[in-house]
């Protein structure tokens, strides 16, 4: 009896729908997310290769309808959903719920900044890896901007919470 | 800081006052920091007067007492000392080395551009700045496929990238877009090494991210030669023009024909961030008074600053400012901050209408501001444009504007650049 229990319930397998797998991970928020990716390693790849997974964690919390496919390609092209998550929509939500000012809704336009400065980091990385190529040929840096070598953009500190890596 | 502040209210009574209290020794009667800081600050404003009065051993005098009385005794790490520390330097420049510029303090080291990303990365006010200007010219670019954006502050491109990207998420497309980069040694980025470097990024970006765009630097000696055939501008583009805190710099020279000049390049839009104070007055003791009172609040606003390792290039960035105001003359003395309303007076005169800023501009500055970790900052709309102040003292203005039709008279353009108008009344 047991075992025929247990053959029905190993009938199913999440690992095996990939596409439900896919719908219940873009429900989770970043944290949850973030430790779902740990799980095993068709999690990891699922939250790695499928951005749009991250997409949802980003844009979810935007009242108006959902953002153009325009945005999509913008986004992928800057540095993909995850990174955006890492390196924006993350910090600046932790902010907003610091200052427990408007709630989790974001505006369009919040979202429209955010993106912005998602730009400015992709901006300022390309000129810290262009200084890494350009070092070993020029040892002269006229370029103030690098600082080290991990590309870590230095205007969006002002949105990060000093972290001890 | 704010005891102090409150003193400040009728400047020119308390100088009047101290003339008793130079005679009197300095014995403090309490030891309290803010008595300190309030005498500090008479100390600071009589000085400042004897040297306008060309009183200048009386003026030496004050500063052996304020930097071996005053200052020992006040904390030079944050509020007044530290401020105070910094015009005390500065007056004793003024004293002693006038000719020396900014070399003497050791403050010609590190490069402007440097101190300039410090103060761009920790501070809100240059985010301010690029994020209201692009939302300007942004709507100015509405509906128009091709445009051309000339800029006098370029630095390191980081206004840019955001405008590059609003762009292409444009419903209808992004358009064509050309950037004209304009090198001066009048500007604040000098002799700007890394130009080329900036717009080759910037086209990387924009390539990214499928913007069309274009990248061209103009080189001129001075910068009210500028002519509009230097720019190539097109008949069939839309221009913007973008002066992010450099437009004062040229209020020691002709200001009035390089006005003129960007006139004559038909802009659609004008985007203009100044310094919303008042360290333009031939008087030196007005100067002083008025640069003492806007970079307390601005060294003020610093200390709630999250980025503690930039804080010193900060202080040096501001240190440099405060040293060409205060020691400087002639055309040596390019921190020429005039605030918006005599802005107005003067763009009015020159042709140039005002653009409202609108709502979005203001909705993205608070939203920018909510980002921003300290509280203290405000964002406040007056006749259209938008400035950014700390604790309700406003500290940077940004406007737009546009080239005025006259119905009474139209203007041509030649093709050397000048204009000539002519008026039916």
């Amino acid at each position: 009896m047991k075992q025929k229990k247990k053959s029905k319930s190993s009938q199913f397998c999440i690992n095996d729908q990939p596409d439900i797998l896919v719908e219940v991970l873009k429900r989770l928020d970043g944290r949850s997310l973030g430790v779902a990716s740990c799980v095993c390693r068709l999690w990891h790849s699922i939250s790695k290769s499928d951005d749009s997974v991250w997409e949802y964690v980003c844009f979810r919390h935007v009242s108006s309808p959902p953002p153009p496919p325009s945005v999509r390609s913008l986004v992928r092209a800057l540095g993909g959903y995850k990174r955006l998550f890492m390196v924006c929509v993350r910090p600046a939500l932790c902010r907003v719920n610091r200052n427990k000012l408007s709630c989790r809704v974001w505006t369009r336009q919040g979202a429209q900044l955010l993106l912005s400065l998602f730009c400015v980091d992709y901006y300022e990385k390309l000129g810290a890896n262009n200084n890494n190529n350009n070092n070993n040929n020029n040892n002269n840096n006229n370029n103030g901007i690098t600082h080290s070598n991990s590309g870590t953009s230095s205007s969006l500190m002002f949105l990060c919470k000093p972290v001890n890596v | 800081m704010r005891v102090v502040s409150d003193t400040w209210a009728d400047p020119i009574e308390e100088q009047q006052n101290s003339g008793e209290s130079q005679q009197e020794p300095l014995t403090v009667v309490s030891n309290v920091e803010e008595d300190i800081g309030i005498r500090l600050v008479h100390a600071l404003l009589t000085c400042a007067e004897s040297i306008q009065r060309d009183e200048l051993r009386l003026a030496t005098l004050l500063i052996g007492e304020m930097r071996n009385g005053m200052m020992t005794r006040v904390n030079t790490g944050s509020g007044i000392g530290k401020v105070a520390s910094y015009f005390i330097d500065a007056l004793s420049q003024r004293l002693y080395q006038p000719s020396l510029g900014l070399g003497v303090m050791g403050l010609g080291s590190v490069p402007n551009d440097v101190l300039y990303y410090h103060f761009y990365e920790a501070c809100p006010y240059l985010k301010f700045a690029h994020f209201t200007a692009n939302q300007a010219i942004l709507e100015a670019f509405e509906g128009h496929t091709s445009a051309h954006v000339i800029d006098f502050s370029l630095m390191h491109g980081l206004q840019w990238p955001a405008l590059i990207q609003a762009l292409a998420l444009r419903p209808s497309g992004p358009p064509l877009l050309r950037l004209t980069a304009i090198s001066s040694p009048s500007l604040s980025n000098g002799h700007n090494h890394f130009i080329h470097e900036t717009g080759l990024r910037l086209a990387q970006l924009a390539q990214s991210i499928n913007v069309k765009f274009s990248f061209r630097v103009v080189t001129i000696s001075r910068l009210e030669d500028i002519k509009p055939w230097m720019v190539h501008t097109s008949p069939e583009e839309v221009v913007a023009i973008n002066s992010i805190l450099q437009l004062h710099r040229l209020l020691g020279s002709d200001i009035d024909s390089f006005l003129n000049s960007i006139r004559c390049l038909n802009p659609k839009i004008f985007t203009i961030v100044e310094q919303e104070a008042n360290h333009n007055q031939p008087e030196f003791l007005l100067r002083f008074t008025e640069a003492l009172h806007y970079y307390s609040a601005m060294f003020d606003s610093l200390e709630a600053c999250q980025v503690e390792a930039a804080k010193p290039l900060i202080e040096t960035y501001m240190q440099r400012e405060i040293c060409n105001i205060v020691c400087c003359e002639g055309s040596a003395r390019v921190e020429r901050h005039e605030s918006l309303a005599k802005w107005h007076i003067r763009l009015s005169q020159a042709g140039f209408g005002p653009l409202r800023m609108g709502y979005n501009a203001f909705k993205q500055a608070n939203m920018l501001l909510t980002l921003c970790s300290a509280e203290g900052y405000s964002v406040q709309e007056s006749d259209g444009s938008l400035t950014l102040g700390w604790h309700n003292r406003p500290l940077f203005s940004a406007s737009a504007w546009q080239v005025k039709v006259d119905k009474n008279s139209f203007v041509s353009v030649t093709h050397d650049g000048s204009s000539s108008s002519s008026s039916s009344s």
